[in-house]
């Protein structure tokens, strides 16, 4: 891999009509991405979802990007699979120990308020279980 | 030493300075308990947390005809009708009908009477549906209708049982996970629940009850609040550190308020995943940050 590349999180959304066509496929084998797969689901309407992880150069990323823009496909650049409503959360933590990938910790301990790095989360879904409060939720 | 007629007067004049008791500590150790009690007027305490003795009491006014409510629900949550004829009580644990409940643990929870509570103070549209055995002054014998807090007579919330003066940690000794009103315990002793306001709660503040008593107003969830009685569960007399905290759960408060002068933020009702529902309840506080937390983990 080169020195310049990054990671980027995107969540796709697929329309029934591109459900069956190996997009993904064609970011490893012509745009040269790292690809990481954390979730992915195909609902009984038949439209799909997916949270991926991309490695690769900025420029690679890009096209790939562009590339998957050619399908009916909405690209998410924030990768929202999994959203906390910051007005629904009460900050009282329970959720922290549970996040596997510390997406959600407590950062300044003088406060002691939850913070939320969604680019750090692996859309596990152990907050929306445990939160008392219905503050997280799934996208799909 | 202040008298609290010069601090009232030092309120009314808006001159007084108030502090939470979070502030308060950092200010004494920068300024000396002497000047600290000089300078500072009043400390604020607070709370916020599942509260499970929360309910409310609810008039609806008179149908036309008349009904006796002798079973009722809101939002599919039963309320107590054994009470003059249009009053309720809702309770916050009461799960709404036809909720799954532990069937297949552990249960979700989704909606409960914490949840109706909740959405009143919203402002939200609910259904009340009601039956009655009718009687001559009170003939009708069902009624469905929508309303929200607004068309309400009163909506007063009570809470016998709250501001636990101290409380126990909860962990799990035991090798599987378990589904507690303390929350999920992991195997092993895993984690660590507590529910304190720790140094902003009212009482640990206060520990003999020398300034919070019967008729002490406080600031409930927005509105104005009294403290109307001792908590149920009361046990002041239990064994207490050498500073004079108390080692056990110790004192409780019962408080009321006017529900509909109170801010949904901190009137939330609560899921319990395998447990049930609740209600969280901010009490004696001042302003958005002196919410404490209500559950924080060991690693």
């Amino acid at each position: 891999m080169n020195d310049d590349s990054v990671t980027k999180k995107l969540m796709f959304y697929f329309p029934k009509c591109e459900c069956d066509k190996p997009i993904i496929y064609h970011l490893v084998k012509d745009y040269h991405l790292i690809v990481n797969v954390f979730r992915a689901k195909v609902t009984p309407e038949e439209e799909g979802y997916l949270v991926l992880d991309v490695t690769g150069t900025e420029e690679a990323i890009q096209r790939a990007i562009d590339f998957v823009k050619t399908f009916n496909v909405t690209v998410n650049y924030s990768g929202k699979g999994v959203v906390r409503d910051e007005e629904r959360c009460a900050q009282c933590g329970y959720c922290v120990p549970y996040c596997p990938s510390g997406a959600l910790k407590i950062e300044d301990r003088a406060t002691r308020k939850v913070a939320y790095n969604e680019s750090e989360c692996i859309e596990c879904l152990a907050c929306i279980r445990i939160c008392p409060f219905g503050a997280c939720t799934s996208a799909f | 030493m202040k008298t609290y007629e010069q601090i009232n007067d030092r309120i009314e004049s808006g001159k007084a300075v108030v502090l939470t008791a979070d502030e308060i500590m950092d200010y004494v150790d920068k300024k000396g308990l002497k000047a600290a009690a000089k300078e500072v007027d009043v400390v604020t305490t607070a709370t916020f947390g599942p509260m499970c003795s929360s309910g409310c009491f609810l008039n609806f006014g008179h149908s036309k005809p008349k009904i006796r409510m002798s079973e009722a629900w809101v939002a599919d949550v039963l309320v107590y009708t054994g009470l003059a004829a249009v009053d309720v009580y809702l309770g916050c644990t009461q799960l709404r009908h036809g909720d799954p409940a532990n069937m297949y643990p552990p249960g979700e929870f989704r909606y409960g009477g914490g949840h109706v509570m909740e959405d009143l103070v919203a402002g939200k549209t609910l259904q009340l549906f009601a039956l009655s055995y009718g009687t001559d002054c009170y003939p009708l014998r069902e009624i469905r209708t929508y309303f929200s807090i607004q068309d309400l007579n009163q909506a007063i919330m009570v809470n016998p049982r709250n501001c636990y003066q101290n409380y126990n940690v909860a962990i799990n000794r035991s090798d599987r996970t378990i589904f507690t009103y303390m929350g999920r315990l992991e195997p092993d002793q895993k984690n660590a629940n507590y529910c304190s306001a720790g140094q902003l709660s009212p009482l640990l503040n206060d520990p003999f009850y020398e300034t919070i008593g019967v008729g002490t107003r406080v600031w409930l969830a927005g509105a104005h609040g009294h403290v109307y009685a001792e908590g149920t569960q009361h046990a002041g007399g239990g064994a207490r550190t050498p500073d004079g905290l108390p080692m056990g759960g110790a004192g409780t408060l019962a408080l009321t308020g006017d529900m509909k002068q109170m801010k949904k933020e901190f009137v939330r009702g609560v899921s319990f995943s395998g447990y049930g529902v609740s209600l969280a309840l901010g009490n004696p506080g001042r302003r958005r940050d002196d919410r404490s937390r209500l559950v924080v983990f060991l690693p």
